[in-house]
């Protein structure tokens, strides 16, 4: 089903879900006999899809325990006995201890507080009061329904009940803050947004819902008693709960409606009946049926938004987070990470009386409590089951879609048709507002008559009294005259009263017949009032009998929606469950690629180192045939010179026969001209003669010539060659080279990919270990609560020991302790009075702190921040310091009076701590202090504040 | 201030005091990755100066928009005043403002503002939450939600800081479900924050010598439990010794004589003074509020006496800011909780006006000497452009990079940043 299909149907309960989910999920058989922890246990380990994480150490329980049951640091000698004690059974046993302590009460009384009023500013029930009742029904373990039952139905006027009168008062009974905030704290439902629309983001947050809460509040009114100063509520007989959405203009009406429940029936009074006392300016407005009271029905069993509203919050209280979480955001798309659990408790703080102790106390006892907050050592057996459990939730998920599908549709259906049933009474419920208008606007004459006729009456009664004393005073006159019969003023004056007696008779007559006649009239108004009445009361039964289509159509829409809500439920969280698998699925994938690009990393490396030798040794056959060629080089160039040598002696020699050689041919020309001459003959021989060595001179440098030309083509073609080798050789150390690059490129791909399947795996692996907290198998950190932290200073720094040795010593006073030794009772109501008053002393401290530590009035109070403005207030402001100052036995003082710095740093660590110092932190200690070793003191006071200041401490582990 | 008003309602008796995440604007920033944050180093200067700031006067009592951004001269409403030109050629605004009307080049005016909200402090909460309030419901101021939006996570200095005439250095109950961390810082009078000086008795010294033994401890901690919440924790106590370091942000004396000289040696010179020390710093969001403008009697003479105060030290430090370029990234809004009847009454006063009045806006993500919206020539209707303070919210958020149809993540719910049902004025925006 989507959310428009969801949001455009519409009502409540989501009350069957534990049950049906119960059953669905079949989870475990537990025994019934087994105490509820055990369940719990059993419950969490089958349901769950993490592996459990160890249970704390024995120095995290004990820090733990007292912080959640009695609000404070355990004191180092209540450290040093738990971690001393032998008993197997030792957790068990504090447990029972601190639930007996007379700090619990006064600690759950303040988480009580916080979560009732949300430290909202006093208004008109100071906090010193109703701190003191949530203390005395904490110390008497009140059930939680008595509680609320006493929240819902003070009204402020008996002092002995009037601090329960808080809740609503200090809110100025504003009926939406009353609504949003009843909502919120007791059935654990924001409904805030659904005020002016079916809720934009919650699919089952109507507006309807919205309006069954507010018709319980929207006639409580704040009365002001003047003569007492103080404020009372007050309820008025009228005002409905009409609404109209501003998205579809849908309008409705609810009378009181508990989330999740049917409309409640109500009496209907005549107009004239209606009030016990009616309101006037002066008179606190009591009808004879309270709609605020009728919230009280919630207390009494049945209302499944009540039931696990507690058990649920004191879950989150305990473990840091809500079995549904937020804790007021009770709806399907929110389900319980352990609906089962949730049932579990709800079941168990109903048939025990909705006792707030005994849960606790099974909780605390669980192992999912006592958990560590170190994830599971082991992870991997848990993932390899894993994907089996989707198929099957897959399976059930489209099963239970399809109901949904159908339950909403018949929801739907429903819907339009109640509000067709709206159109049959909508004329005549006109008709009985008019008639009441018109009725109403017959009650003023009647109340002014009533008030002309009052005012007469009272004018007869005063005239009667003149009357008597006239005619006493003209019976003494007249016996005065009769005294003095010859005083004229006497006789004067007797006259005078007789008259006075006479006209003021006449006078009362007439008064008196005026009453008469406005006894008359007020009656005739009465009677006309009384008509009023009677035609409204016909009118409403007009009106009553016009409403019955709707009256019958709309438990059955409620059914429908009951059977919508618990379908879309059950949808939900089987969601939920499937993405909680699917988390540890993608956590074991991720883990697989991680493992597969760590495999892949060395095959890519020795790839990479191959690589790297073929390009080493390439590397040196290019050096070789590099060498070659510079070698061949120098041959071909000397070759060159030895040729170009030989070429110059050629040339040269051939110069010096050419002129020889010339005149050989001249002469030669000469004698065919002149033939036979001798002389020419002569010289021709002498020249041939000449010539010959010449000639043979120039054959020899031409043979000296082609022997270093083939010399030098020899080499030039070993060069040739050497350069061929060179360049192929290159050719492949290039290749070779680029290989070495891709090699070495998939070696830093490998590595990248690996960095990114670890940043996934972690991702995976931190989203797994929340879904994990989330499922309680590992604890989460739990930021102090500001009341927490102050007393946890207190107690580490010892300021708070001297608190209590003076708050006994003031007790003393009235109950000597030897007085109360012998009767166990009235000991324990003594050490009560004593943490009491420790209390009321601290609490301007404790303000100091919630001023910075806590949320803003009226906001939810189980947010964490943490601001420079808490910082600088622990650096630097008066408190913190004075508490860190050597004074009576406070840990400074005792720290200094240590010599053994090991010595120091145990009991820092105890007190502080409460654990004991590791040997690197005894020897931190020890550095420390040997660094000032001339200021030891302020060293110390240094290592206390740092302690105080640090993350260990504002955490509960 | 000085004048005796007919309006008497119990706010006039004090002004109404009412992380790289500039990028993520809206996205919650502790939850999920926004961690290994903490653990870098500071963000660098650049990315310092580039963090949007805004900067919001809050002109307490109800500024006359006729004696101010949207003058009527010469008509019955008008009053005695003239128009004057400005920087931008055809703006006019009130001859009372002439070194303002010297930087209107920087900055935009919307005239068509119809609040329908006549009461002071309803119509002050709607201006600075956006929204209405209804009893049952309770929103952030402007200021938070600024803060939470465009704060850096590692910022060491409040993000959310209120300048008022006697302002303690205390921490106010303003941020609603977005927390304290968000809530204002009132300052200015002369006390710096809260327990930001060291006690006597403790040396510079020792003070780094315990710190360094607490992150030693919190360094062993944090290797066995890392969350946003250690994380969180452990960084608070960083930020506090940064904050001691550069604690002189919030002393205004620390300026030069000359700077005041400028300013104007009056209340609301030195706040402006202070409010351009903040911004130079990197402070998210500053807002001054000067008081009074509720002028039932005397309209005349209360607004030449007020604005003549407001108007150089806001025009010098509109101009500084635009010299420095802190106005690149600095939005300024001049804004009241309602403006002042057309109508003048006998007393020569005019009354509370919701149905027609103006707001000042410039500097970053917003035109430059543009006039959103109109009113009728005697200001007593909006003619074009009808907006409200939902509009006006969506704006100022906008303009500094705040995508508004986005939600914040509060303890797993989405609650969204501003009223869904509005948008920004789109052509305002740059």
């Amino acid at each position: 089903m989507n959310r428009s299909q969801l949001s455009a149907i519409s009502p409540t309960c989501w009350g069957l879900l534990p049950a049906v989910l119960a059953c669905l999920l079949t989870a475990g058989t537990a025994s019934a006999q087994e105490p509820l922890h055990q369940r719990i246990d059993t419950v969490l380990e089958q349901s769950l899809t993490g592996p459990a994480t160890t249970l704390a150490s024995e120095t995290e329980f004990v820090r733990r325990i007292t912080l959640d049951l009695v609000g404070t640091l355990p004191t180092p000698d209540e450290t040093k006995a738990f971690l001393a004690d032998a008993d197997p059974d030792k957790r068990s046993k504090l447990i029972e201890r601190l639930l007996a302590d007379p700090r619990f009460p006064l600690h759950w009384a303040e988480v009580f507080d916080v979560l009732l009023m949300e430290r909202r500013p006093d208004q008109y029930v100071p906090h010193a009061d109703w701190i003191k009742y949530l203390q005395a029904s904490f110390q008497q373990n009140k059930p939680w329904n008595a509680l609320a039952r006493e929240l819902f139905l003070a009204d402020g006027t008996d002092p002995a009940t009037r601090p329960a009168a808080k809740f609503f008062l200090d809110r100025n009974a504003e009926p939406h803050i009353l609504t949003r905030d009843v909502g919120r704290i007791f059935f654990g439902v924001d409904l805030q947004c659904a005020q002016c629309h079916d809720h934009p983001l919650v699919d089952h947050y109507l507006q309807s819902d919205y309006y069954g809460l507010h018709a319980f509040v929207n006639r409580t009114v704040l009365f002001h008693d003047e003569p007492a100063k103080l404020r009372h509520l007050g309820e008025k007989a009228e005002g409905e709960a009409d609404y109209q959405s501003v998205f579809t203009k849908d309008a409705s009406r609810s009378r009181p409606r508990l989330i999740g429940g049917l409309e409640l029936e109500e009496p209907h009074f005549a107009l004239d009946d209606e009030y016990i006392a009616a309101p006037t300016d002066k008179v606190r407005p009591v009808p004879k049926f309270s709609r605020r009271t009728l919230l009280a029905k919630a207390t009494e069993g049945g209302n499944a938004a009540f039931d696990r509203n507690i058990p649920n919050r004191l879950w989150a209280n305990l473990l840091g987070r809500g079995l549904v979480h937020p804790v007021d955001w009770h709806h399907p798309g929110n389900p319980a990470t352990s609906p089962e659990t949730l049932d579990l408790l709800t079941q168990e703080f109903v048939t025990s009386g909705y006792n707030i102790k005994a849960l606790i106390q099974q909780i605390v006892l669980s192992q999912a409590y006592q958990r560590s907050i170190d994830p599971p050592a082991d992870i991997t057996a848990k993932l390899a089951i894993v994907p089996a459990q989707l198929p099957p939730l897959d399976q059930k998920i489209q099963e239970l879609e399809a109901t949904v599908t159908t339950a909403s549709d018949e929801q739907t259906k429903l819907y339009q048709e109640m509000m067709e049933a709206r159109k049959i009474f909508a004329e005549p419920e006109q008709a009985y507002q008019k008639a009441v208008q018109a009725a109403l606007a017959l009650k003023k004459p009647w109340t002014d008559a009533q008030a002309a006729l009052a005012k007469t009456q009272g004018d007869v009664t005063a005239k009667q009294a003149v009357i008597a004393a006239l005619t006493e005073a003209a019976a003494k006159a007249a016996e005065a005259a009769k005294l003095l019969p010859n005083d004229a003023e006497v006789t004067q004056a007797s006259t005078t009263f007789a008259n006075k007696v006479t006209s003021t008779t006449t006078e009362l007559a007439a008064l008196q017949q005026t009453a008469t006649d406005q006894t008359a009239a007020v009656e005739a108004a009465r009677v006309k009032w009384q008509e009023g009445v009677t035609a409204a009361e016909g009118a409403y039964q007009t009106y009553m009998a016009a409403t019955a289509t709707w009256e019958t159509i709309k438990p059955k829409w409620h059914a429908a929606r009951v059977t919508t809500l618990a379908a879309a439920s059950q949808v939900e969280a089987l969601r939920s469950q499937r993405d909680r698998w699917q988390k540890s699925i993608e956590l074991a994938q991720s883990m697989d690629q991680l493992a597969a690009a760590q495999a892949a990393l060395p095959v890519a490396q020795s790839a990479m180192t191959q690589a790297q030798q073929a390009m080493t040794e390439q590397q040196s056959v290019v050096t070789a045939a590099t060498n070659t060629v510079n070698t061949t080089t120098q041959e071909v160039q000397t070759a060159q010179q030895q040729l170009e040598t030989a070429k110059t002696e050629l040339t040269n020699r051939t110069v010096v026969a050419k002129p020889v050689s010339d005149a050989m041919a001249d002469l030669e020309l000469a004698l065919q001209k002149l033939a036979g001459d001798a002389e020419l003959t002569d010289v021709q021989a002498k020249l041939k003669a000449r010539f010959e060595p010449l000639a043979s001179a120039i054959k020899e440098a031409e043979g000296v010539t082609t022997t270093r030309t083939a010399e030098h083509q020899a080499a030039t073609s070993k060069l040739q060659a050497a350069e061929q080798t060179l360049a192929a050789a290159t050719v492949e150390l290039t290749a070779r080279q680029q290989m070495l690059a891709e090699k070495t490129t998939a070696v830093q791909q490998s590595q990248d990919q690996i960095t990114t399947t670890e940043t996934g795996m972690r991702t995976a692996q931190d989203q797994v270990m929340k879904t994990w907290e989330r499922e309680f198998v590992s604890r989460v950190e739990k930021p102090l609560s500001p009341e927490q932290l102050t007393y946890s200073m207190a107690v580490a720094s010892g300021m708070l020991a001297a608190q209590i040795a003076a708050a006994d010593a003031e007790i003393e006073k009235t109950v000597p302790k030897a007085s109360v030794a012998e009767d166990a009772t009235k000991l324990a109501a003594r050490e009560f009075q004593v943490h009491q008053l420790v209390r009321e002393r601290m609490r301007g401290h404790v303000n100091a702190f919630i001023n910075l530590y806590g949320s803003g009035a009226g906001q939810p109070q189980d947010q964490f921040f943490a601001t420079v403005d808490q910082a600088l207030f622990v650096a630097n402001g008066g408190t913190v310091r004075s508490w860190v100052n050597p004074a009576g036995n406070n840990l400074a003082t005792r720290l200094n009076a240590l010599t053994e710095p090991a010595a120091v740093a145990e009991e820092l660590y105890v007190s502080v701590f409460a654990r004991s110092a590791r040997p690197e932190e005894v020897a931190h200690v020890t550095d420390y202090l040997a660094a000032r070793a001339n200021e030891r003191p302020q060293a110390i006071q240094e290592l206390v504040w740092a302690m105080l200041s640090s993350a260990e401490f504002r955490f509960n582990l | 201030m000085h004048a005796s008003y007919a309006c008497r309602s119990a706010e006039h008796g004090m002004a109404r005091r009412q992380f790289l995440g500039t990028l993520a604007a809206g996205t919650g920033a502790l939850a999920g990755g926004g961690m290994d944050l903490f653990t870098r180093p500071g963000i660098t200067a650049e990315l310092q100066k580039q963090q949007k700031r805004m900067l919001v006067f809050n002109m307490h009592g109800g500024l006359s928009q006729l004696e101010s951004w949207d003058p009527k001269p010469a008509t019955p409403t008008g009053g005695p005043f003239r128009a004057i030109p400005t920087a931008v050629p055809g703006m006019h605004i009130c001859e009372l403002l002439p070194e303002t009307a010297k930087q209107m080049q920087h900055l935009s005016i919307v005239r068509s503002i119809n609040t329908a909200e006549d009461d002071h402090g309803k119509g002050a909460y709607m201006m600075l939450h956006g929204r209405r309030q209804t009893p049952a419901s309770d929103f952030p101021v402007l200021g938070a939600v600024t803060a939470k939006a465009i704060s850096p996570i590692t910022a060491a200095l409040p993000g959310h800081i209120i300048v008022t005439p006697g302002g303690g250095g205390g921490r106010s109950n303003d941020a609603s479900y977005l927390g304290p961390k968000y809530a204002s810082l009132s300052l200015g009078g002369g006390k710096p924050p809260q327990n930001t000086s060291r006690p006597e008795d403790l040396t510079e010294a020792m003070d780094a010598s315990r710190n360094a033994f607490r992150k030693q401890l919190d360094q062993q901690f944090l290797s066995r439990r890392r969350t946003a919440l250690t994380e969180a924790y452990t960084f608070s106590y960083e930020q506090a010794q940064q904050l001691l370091a550069q604690r002189d942000v919030f002393d205004v004396s620390k300026e030069p004589e000359k700077e005041f000289e400028r300013y104007g040696k009056h209340d609301f010179g030195r706040q402006c003074l202070l409010a351009r020390r903040l911004i130079e710093n990197g402070i998210s969001f500053v807002q001054v509020t000067h008081s009074n403008y509720d002028t039932h009697n005397e309209n005349f003479n209360f607004h030449i006496e007020q604005l003549g105060e407001f108007d150089t030290p806001f025009a010098t430090l509109v101009s500084d800011l635009a010299e420095r370029g802190l106005l690149e990234h600095t939005l300024i809004v001049v804004l009241s909780e309602f403006g002042r009847t057309p109508n003048i009454n006998p007393y020569y006063g005019r009354d509370h006006w919701s149905r027609a009045w103006s707001v000042l806006m410039g500097g970053t993500g917003v035109q430059k000497g543009a006039i959103i919206g109109k009113t009728n020539d005697k200001g007593t209707e909006v003619t074009d452009r009808q907006v409200d303070h939902g509009h006006l919210f969506h704006t100022y958020l906008s303009a500094v990079g705040v995508n508004t149809a986005d939600s914040f993540q509060i303890d797993g719910r989405d609650v969204p940043i501003a009223d869904p049902a509005y948008q920004p004025i789109h052509e305002l925006l740059a």
